[in-house]
């Protein structure tokens, strides 16, 4: 077969997105038109994922050599007695040297400190991890059944975000639709959706479990604690989580009547809502409150966390504003 | 008491983009309470734990490497938030999904993605790699998987100017690419 070295240029451009959108539609036009193009790309993918495959497991191998395992708890406390002895007898062969050395040249205390100090900090860290986990934020947990809800403080997130989109100052009802984004495709794989990103391979949408639903339901019976709660939530972390959730998705759940959600998954990425098929919703912001419409519904996110709740808007007036601002 | 040697999420950042690898340790160090919390909370079990979190150190890296990473929020948080996706992931195995990607093809028209290769042969790409000599292997990771661009690479290998590389990194891929294929024929794909 032959390979053209103008291919490869090109295959570089698409992989790292410097294509202008045309020459994007026309590579890929090319790639479904020429058979032998598409050979050339599968293998020249194939070969960026080997290289790449290769560095990971250059750093697996790194890891896995310089950390103590730390599988099951009494092997977890062993290694940690067998660090201290190890250390231990580490550090006084290491002062011996240095107390051996020191007479003659005083210098060379500040040179052979130099490497103890990682030791002992691995030690120290090894030894007080244990403790830490048990250490570690509370679990925010509401009731019995809602274990899938319950989440690290770390996680909480709040919706509200910034991103991309400006901030309506002025306050008043003015919806911004979040037309100019774009889309990315769901792709469809052995009963699982998931979305393609750039940077975190491939996220799933994770179809709803019903526990986390009923405690939705349950939850949204008395929202009024959590949309008070909100506001001071989102204006310390706003600026925190805007960069992290780029490339997140996460589930939420549309509380559609009296017992019946719906799961949805939010790609904060591109600003799109999907429900189990490819569609999209819209997301509004207005009055610092987020909306969803889906059709001639509107719905207002009542609080979120890794699972998000819209309610349904009660308030026509506003309901008819939103939509016909669209 | 000696002074305790941990880098701050700054420092951190630092040392792994200048190719640091002791700072993995500290990331697995750092985020082994509240990931293990979690994962063990979550129907994992402490075998799992350690997977996940070597995973999500080198996701960290990744992302630190190629530039995609703003220290907006705490490096643990970022961490946290990614075990998480992963242990998610693999919670949905069924759908038997490669953890492998990183290539921007994104559009669902395209026969061709990171889950039709098998990791035996990406293995064999790795061992080819192996053969190139270290220069070769240089170019095409800092190109290939830390998203560097040419000039930047000059810099870092001590190349003339960004044309040399280009020139380089192209005899390179096309070694890499001759040898594959002369182990494996057209019609295999």
């Amino acid at each position: 077969m032959d390979y053209k070295p103008e291919h490869i240029e090109q295959f570089d451009a698409y992989l790292k997105q410097a294509m202008s959108a045309e020459e994007r539609l026309a590579f890929e036009k090319a790639l479904k038109t020429d058979s032998d193009l598409k050979t050339e790309f599968e293998v020249y993918q194939l070969l960026v994922l080997g290289i790449q495959a290769q560095e990971r497991a250059a750093l697996k191998a790194y890891l896995g050599e310089h950390l103590p395992h730390m599988p099951q708890k009494p092997k977890w406390q062993v290694y940690t007695k067998v660090w201290s002895i190890a250390a231990s007898l580490a550090l006084l062969i290491g002062l011996l040297i240095i107390l051996q050395r020191a007479p003659s040249n005083p210098q060379s205390i500040a040179i052979e400190t130099l490497p103890t100090p990682p030791l002992i900090d691995s030690i120290s860290t090894l030894n007080t991890e244990p403790s830490q986990a048990e250490q570690a934020p509370p679990q925010i947990t509401i009731t019995k059944d809602q274990k899938t809800l319950a989440v690290d403080e770390t996680i909480d997130i709040p919706l509200a975000i910034e991103s991309n989109i400006e901030q309506d100052q002025a306050g008043s009802v003015s919806a911004e639709s979040i037309d100019d984004v774009v889309q990315k495709p769901l792709h469809y794989r052995s009963k699982d959706w998931f979305i393609k990103d750039s940077s975190l391979a491939v996220l799933i949408v994770s179809t709803d479990n019903t526990e986390s639903s009923k405690s939705l339901s349950k939850k949204a019976a008395a929202p009024q604690t959590d949309q008070a709660k909100s506001p001071e939530k989102n204006a310390t972390n706003k600026s925190e989580y805007d960069k992290v959730l780029n490339a997140e998705v996460i589930n939420f759940n549309v509380l559609m009547s009296e017992d019946e959600t719906e799961t949805y998954t939010f790609d904060y990425k591109t600003l799109s809502i999907y429900q189990n098929h490819i569609s999209t919703y819209k997301l509004y912001k207005a009055d610092n409150k987020w909306y969803l419409s889906i059709g001639n519904d509107v719905f207002i996110l009542e609080y979120c966390n890794t699972n998000c709740l819209f309610v349904s808007l009660k308030d026509q007036t506003l309901k008819q504003e939103l939509l016909q601002s669209k | 008491m000696l002074k305790k040697n941990t880098l701050n999420d700054q420092q951190l950042v630092t040392a792994i983009q200048n190719g640091k690898k002791e700072a993995m340790i500290q990331l697995y160090k750092d985020n082994y309470p509240a990931i293990r919390s979690y994962i063990l909370k979550n129907n994992g079990r402490l075998e799992d734990v350690d997977d996940i979190l070597q995973d999500t150190c080198i996701v960290l890296w990744e992302k630190i490497k190629r530039n995609e990473l703003e220290l907006k929020a705490k490096i643990k948080t970022i961490a946290f938030a990614i075990a998480k996706n992963l242990w998610l992931k693999r919670l949905n195995k069924a759908s038997r999904m490669q953890s492998i990607s990183g290539l921007n093809v994104d559009s669902e028209k395209m026969s061709v993605n990171a889950d039709n290769f098998n990791q035996l042969d990406l293995k064999v790409v790795g061992q080819m790699l192996d053969l190139l000599g270290e220069k070769c292997k240089a170019i095409l990771s800092l190109f290939y998987y830390e998203g560097q661009d040419m000039q930047s690479i000059a810099e870092i290998l001590s190349y003339n100017n960004a044309d040399t590389v280009k020139a380089k990194k192209h005899q390179c891929f096309k070694q890499l690419q001759t040898q594959f294929l002369s182990r494996y024929k057209r019609s295999d794909f």
